[in-house]
Formats: C-alpha cells, sequence, structure tokens
C-alpha cells in the first residue's frame, strides 16, 4: 500500500514514516508542505495521504486546503488529515458531502499503532476515521428533548463507533460482541433516530455527525 | 492740489485702503475733487471738499469720516450721517462743477431713505443673528461651532482650539485640524484661557469686520468650554486607540504563544508518544514493559489534552486559520446545549473583528452553560452595512449582567476598542447579547 506524508515537523515526519515502513507501506513521499506534497502526486498517485493541517508558508489552512484539492482531483486516493486540535467545524468542511476515504484525528492518535495503522488503512480503503472526540463532544451536550434518550447505553456506544467511521467488524471487536450483534444494534439505533439506512459504513458517518449537530 | 494737500494718486491709494480696512469702496472723482464711499451693506456716501483736516497716516477721526466708521460700526446712524455729510456737500463747495454735485448730492439724499432702510435691514439681521448666538451659547450650545456658523452664514465654518498637550489644533470632536495658509480664512479669538483658538472661515467674512467681531467676541464667552470638550474628545479617542492597541498586542503575544506551544512542547510530546508506542509494539513479548509504556503514552495523552485547552483558551487557531463560519460551527458543537447557528459573513474580515466576534460567542455559550439553566440557544452572525452583528439568545432564566461578570465586561471593552457595541438583555425568559462590530 502506497502512501505519502505531508508534515512539517522533521521529528514526527520521519517517526511516522519509519511506523509505516515497519508495517509494510510503501512510503512514496515525504513532503515538508503543500506544494510539495501537490508535486510528488503528480509523479505517483498514492492510496493514500497522510496531511498535517498546519503547514508552511502560513500555518494556517494549507494542509486543509491540500486535503481539499486531492479529494477533489484524486478520489481514488483516501486522504487522513492529522491535527493538534480537532474541531467539528472542519471536520464538516473536509468531509463535504461524503466521508468516503477521508479521516481527520488528533496527532495524539499515532502513539496508538495499531489502532492507528486501521485507520490508515481504512481510509486508504474508502471508509472513514473520525476522531472519537468529535462524536463524544456532540453526543455530551445537555439537552432537554435529548434526541439520544431512546438509545440504549450500549447503542450509544455503538453509536460513537459508529460515527468514528468504524466498520460493523471493528466496533464487534472492540465491544467484544459478534457481528451479528452490532447489525442489531445499527438497525435499531437507526429506527430509534428515524434514519434512513444507508448501507455504507462512510455514508452512516456523515449521517450521524449531521443529526447529531442539529 | 486735492484735499488734504495730497497728490491725488496718494490720496487714492490711502483712501482704498481705508476704505478696505472698514469693509468698504472708495471710489475719489477726478483730481479726488470728490469721494464716494460704499460701505459694506452698499450705502453710498459721497464726501466733498472742503475736507477737515487730517492726518492721512492715522485713522480718520475727523467728521465726515468719523460719520463714515460710525457708519459702518453702527447702520443706524447712516441717516444722521448723510444729513450731516449732505450739509457739508451742499453750498459749501463752489466751482464749475457746483450744479451737477448739488444734483448728486440731492440725488442721493433722495436715496437716503432706501439706503437707510437697506442698512437697518441688513444690520437688524446681523443683529439677530448676533443675538440667536449669544442666547444659544448661553444656553450652553452641545455645538459651539454650528451656531458660530450660523451667525456668520459660513457652512464651512471650522473652530480649532490648540491642545498643548497633543501639540496640535483640533477640532470640537477632539480630530486634528491643519490651518489653511491663507491668513485671510483665519481669525483667533481671544478667550479668557491662555491658550489660543482660531476660527476657519470663507475669506469673504473679511468683508464683514463687525459681524465677525461680534461673532469672534461672543465665541470667547464659552471658548473655554469649547476647549475642555475637544481635549475630552480627544483625550477619549486616544484611549480608545490606546486600548485597541493594547487588546491587539495581546491578542498577537497569546497568537505566538499558541503558535510556539504547538511548534514546540506538542509536537514534541506527540513525536515521544510515537516513538513509545512504536517500542511498545516491539516488545509485544514483555507485558510488564507494555503496561508501563502504556501507562506512559497514557500521561503523555493527558498532557496533550491539557496543554490542547491552553492552546485554545490562549489563541482559537481554529479561528485565524479558517475563519467564522468554521470556528464558531466548531463552538456551538462544543457548546453546552443544542444551538442553532446562523452565520452570514462574506469570506473573512478584519482579525481584530473575527476574534472580537467569536469571543462574543465564546463567552455567551459558556454563560449559558454556568448560569443560565437553558436548554437551547441561537447564535446569529450577520455582516450588513459596514458592521458585523451578533446576536446569542438562550432560553435559561436569566441574570447575566455585564457589569458583574467579569467576562461579559472584558468583551463589552473588547468591542468597545474596536468601536463597536456589547449590549446584554436579561429576563426570567433568558438572556439576549448583542454585539455591533464596525468591519470595513
Amino acid at each position: 500500500m502506497r502512501v505519502a506524508i505531508a508534515e512539517d515537523s522533521v521529528l514526527l515526519r520521519e517517526g511516522l514514516a519509519r511506523l509505516l515502513a515497519d508495517a509494510d507501506f510503501d512510503v512514496v513521499a515525504r513532503c515538508g508542505d503543500a506544494d510539495e506534497l501537490r508535486r510528488a502526486l503528480r509523479d505517483e498517485v498514492p492510496d493514500v495521504v497522510i496531511v498535517d493541517i498546519r503547514l508552511p508558508p502560513t500555518h494556517t489552512d494549507e494542509g486543509l486546503q491540500a486535503a481539499l484539492d486531492i479529494r477533489h482531483d484524486h478520489p481514488g486516493t483516501g486522504v487522513l488529515v492529522l491535527s493538534q486540535y480537532v474541531e467539528f467545524g472542519l471536520a464538516m468542511k473536509l468531509l463535504g458531502d461524503s466521508a468516503e476515504g477521508v479521516g481527520y484525528l488528533l496527532k495524539d492518535r499515532v502513539s496508538d499503532v495499531p489502532e492507528f495503522l486501521g485507520a490508515v488503512r481504512r481510509v486508504a480503503a474508502g471508509g472513514s476515521a473520525i476522531d472519537p472526540t468529535i462524536v463524544s463532544t456532540l453526543v455530551s451536550r445537555r439537552r432537554n428533548d435529548d434526541p439520544l434518550g431512546p438509545l440504549t447505553r450500549r447503542e450509544r456506544e455503538v453509536l460513537e463507533l459508529m460515527a468514528a467511521g468504524n466498520s460493523n467488524q471493528g466496533i464487534a471487536d472492540q465491544l467484544v460482541i459478534t457481528v451479528r450483534a452490532v447489525e442489531k444494534y445499527v438497525s435499531s439505533i437507526f429506527d430509534k433516530l428515524a434514519l434512513p439506512a444507508t448501507g455504507s459504513e462512510s455514508r452512516r458517518v456523515l449521517a450521524v455527525l449531521l443529526f447529531l449537530r442539529t | 492740489m486735492t484735499a488734504y494737500d495730497l497728490p491725488p494718486e496718494r490720496l487714492e491709494r490711502w483712501l482704498d485702503r481705508w476704505a478696505q480696512q472698514h469693509g468698504g469702496v472708495a471710489r475719489t472723482e477726478s483730481q479726488a475733487a470728490a469721494v464716494t464711499f460704499t460701505a459694506p451693506d452698499g450705502a453710498t456716501v459721497r464726501c466733498e471738499p472742503p475736507f477737515p483736516p487730517l492726518d492721512p497716516a492715522s485713522a480718520p477721526g475727523d467728521p465726515p469720516f468719523a460719520a463714515l466708521l460710525a457708519h459702518v460700526r453702527r447702520p443706524r446712524t447712516v441717516g444722521v450721517v448723510l444729513v450731516r455729510l449732505g450739509g457739508y456737500g451742499v453750498g459749501i463747495f463752489e466751482g464749475p462743477s457746483f450744479p451737477t454735485v448739488q444734483q448728486i448730492s440731492l440725488a442721493l439724499l433722495g436715496l437716503a431713505p432706501v439706503a437707510f432702510v437697506a442698512g437697518l435691514i441688513h444690520a437688524q439681521l446681523a443683529r439677530t443673528a448676533i443675538g440667536d448666538l449669544v442666547v444659544e451659547l448661553r444656553a450652553d450650545p452641545a455645538d459651539l461651532r454650528t451656531s458660530l456658523a450660523r451667525a456668520l452664514r459660513d457652512p464651512s465654518l471650522k473652530l480649532a482650539y490648540w491642545l498643548p498637550q497633543f501639540g496640535s489644533w483640533a477640532d470640537q470632536d477632539g480630530k486634528p485640524v491643519a490651518l489653511p495658509i491663507d491668513r485671510r480664512r483665519v481669525t483667533p479669538i481671544e478667550g479668557k484661557g491662555s491658550h489660543p483658538a482660531v476660527l476657519i472661515h470663507h475669506p469673504g467674512l473679511r468683508n464683514e469686520p463687525e459681524l465677525l467681531d461680534s461673532v469672534v467676541a461672543a465665541a470667547a464667552m464659552t471658548l473655554e468650554t469649547g476647549r475642555l470638550q475637544a481635549e475630552l474628545r480627544a483625550t477619549v479617542d486616544e484611549l480608545r486607540a490606546s486600548r485597541e492597541r493594547v487588546i491587539e498586542a495581546g491578542q498577537k503575544e497569546r497568537q505566538r504563544l499558541e503558535r510556539d506551544l504547538h511548534d514546540g512542547a506538542q509536537q514534541r510530546l506527540v513525536a515521544l508518544s510515537l516513538s513509545l508506542g512504536v517500542l511498545q509494539g516491539k516488545l509485544v513479548a514483555n507485558p510488564d514493559l507494555t503496561a508501563e509504556l502504556s501507562q506512559a503514552r497514557q500521561q503523555i495523552a493527558v498532557s496533550l489534552a491539557e496543554l490542547r485547552d491552553v492552546a485554545r483558551g490562549l489563541h482559537p487557531a481554529v479561528l485565524s486559520a479558517h475563519g467564522l463560519a468554521v470556528a464558531l460551527e466548531s463552538l456551538a458543537a462544543r457548546a453546552p446545549v443544542p444551538v442553532r447557528l446562523s452565520v452570514n459573513v462574506n469570506g473573512r474580515v478584519a482579525d481584530a473583528t473575527e476574534v472580537a466576534a467569536y469571543y462574543v460567542v465564546c463567552e455567551s455559550l459558556t454563560n449559558v452553560g454556568k448560569h443560565a439553566e437553558a436548554s437551547s440557544a441561537r447564535v446569529d452572525v450577520d455582516q450588513s452595512g459596514g458592521q458585523i452583528v451578533v446576536e446569542v439568545v438562550d432560553d435559561g432564566r436569566g441574570g447575566a449582567d455585564s457589569d458583574h461578570g467579569s467576562g461579559l465586561r472584558g468583551l463589552a471593552d473588547r468591542v468597545e476598542a474596536l468601536g463597536g457595541c456589547l449590549r446584554v438583555w436579561t429576563s426570567r425568559d433568558g438572556t439576549r447579547v448583542r454585539a455591533e462590530l464596525p468591519c470595513a
């Protein structure tokens, strides 16, 4: 699996590259800024790019802009955005109208190596990886007419894992239950929230985020 | 030889100058045999020899000229002047042109009532203007300049005070004023105070010295009040600008700190955590070490979370990088209650304005969580007519107060420093915070 990295901190860039290489990824480009990444993509289009949201020269939106451009120009390439902070507004901007092949994670997540590699593979394969803090913040809001009220505790757990982009298998592994059980929870959640069933695992990410936003 | 034994050209020049000094026009007839003087109000007086003795170097003080002067100073005496001049003119002068002179004099006498009435009307108008001015000034006018401009019938009139502590001339609003190079447009006002003030007016007002003198005299009465007002306003402007600079400098400093944290401690901790993670992967065979590494990673994660909060508190990086809409969407998502958000802003606006708008929403939503017992809130941000209006409304039980809550007070400072205003309404049905921020 070919991967390109754009990260201006040398320490982190090289750490990531080594981590990925050790896990048998083919690191085709290591870039210090967004322009370098764009040039690299002209030579070779990888399966997934990992982009720091804050890149030179202004350290403002260069990384996000590059991510959006790549999503537009290379729909087959997964885009995983890393950031020191995750913001719901940025997640919505990055996702646009589809969560397919897109990830948005706190940089801290790289230290949980197996989890992180799982997220990279998922995004490369067209799935999604949304930082769990985004969903947990939305879910923890106090409200009188809580639309999540009818959900059981287990269903809430499944909802959060689902919104983070986990597959049914992934949810089953984390909760140590069967995939069949996960499927039952998912369909019950969609019923209770009156959401139309989506089928696709990345489409349900967006559906849940949009539902929680209101 | 002519009157006063002066060569005609010299007499003409002298009379011209004298007439101009008094705002009128002098016209000498052939060989200075007679002088026609037209006063500023249009009244005409003709003087004929023998002129009374007069020292041309000094101001004229003898009967015809003194009378003319009186005509200028006190228009009501014009009739008397004419009669007396008539007395001088008719019958005394003898010579070939006498019948003509006599006819002209008689014609002048015939015209006298018209000139008299015209003079009266003009004088009346001027007096009324001065009278109104004095009344207005007594009533302590809010705007001395407008009153003076009305009295002088010069809408372009400016009033400038010398403000020693700023080392500059300033208008009544405390804004700097440059004095015109044309000195005919500048008339000093002698007030009781030690610092000068000037009127900057139309040069034509030089032709109405009496009016100008009276207005200046009236203005002098309230000059000090006006100066204090100008000083106060200049000081307020200075304070506002300095408050804006202080807030901006603070903001820049916080932004720099946030950046330092991001590029320094945060990056290093992430890299360290990554190394530990990699190490942990290589030590699967040793569960004790793995558990310890896991614990270390956990502690780094807590530190990173704390640093993130500090960094966010220092400066909302998402705002400067991605603008109000994205930053507010994130704020709304983090809010303790559901928020209905609507942002209508055309692209990016000035940093300070964005930051102020952001903090208005941030602080208001924090208050909603802390005090209001609200179940929902609404945030509207609209850009229109050169300003951004931010409104945060909740359905709680009210109680927000910009005088007691230090957060709201700080917000008001920030908003006012930009020339905007912050208002808070609170009732048992909820709280409404509204900030109006100018944006160019």
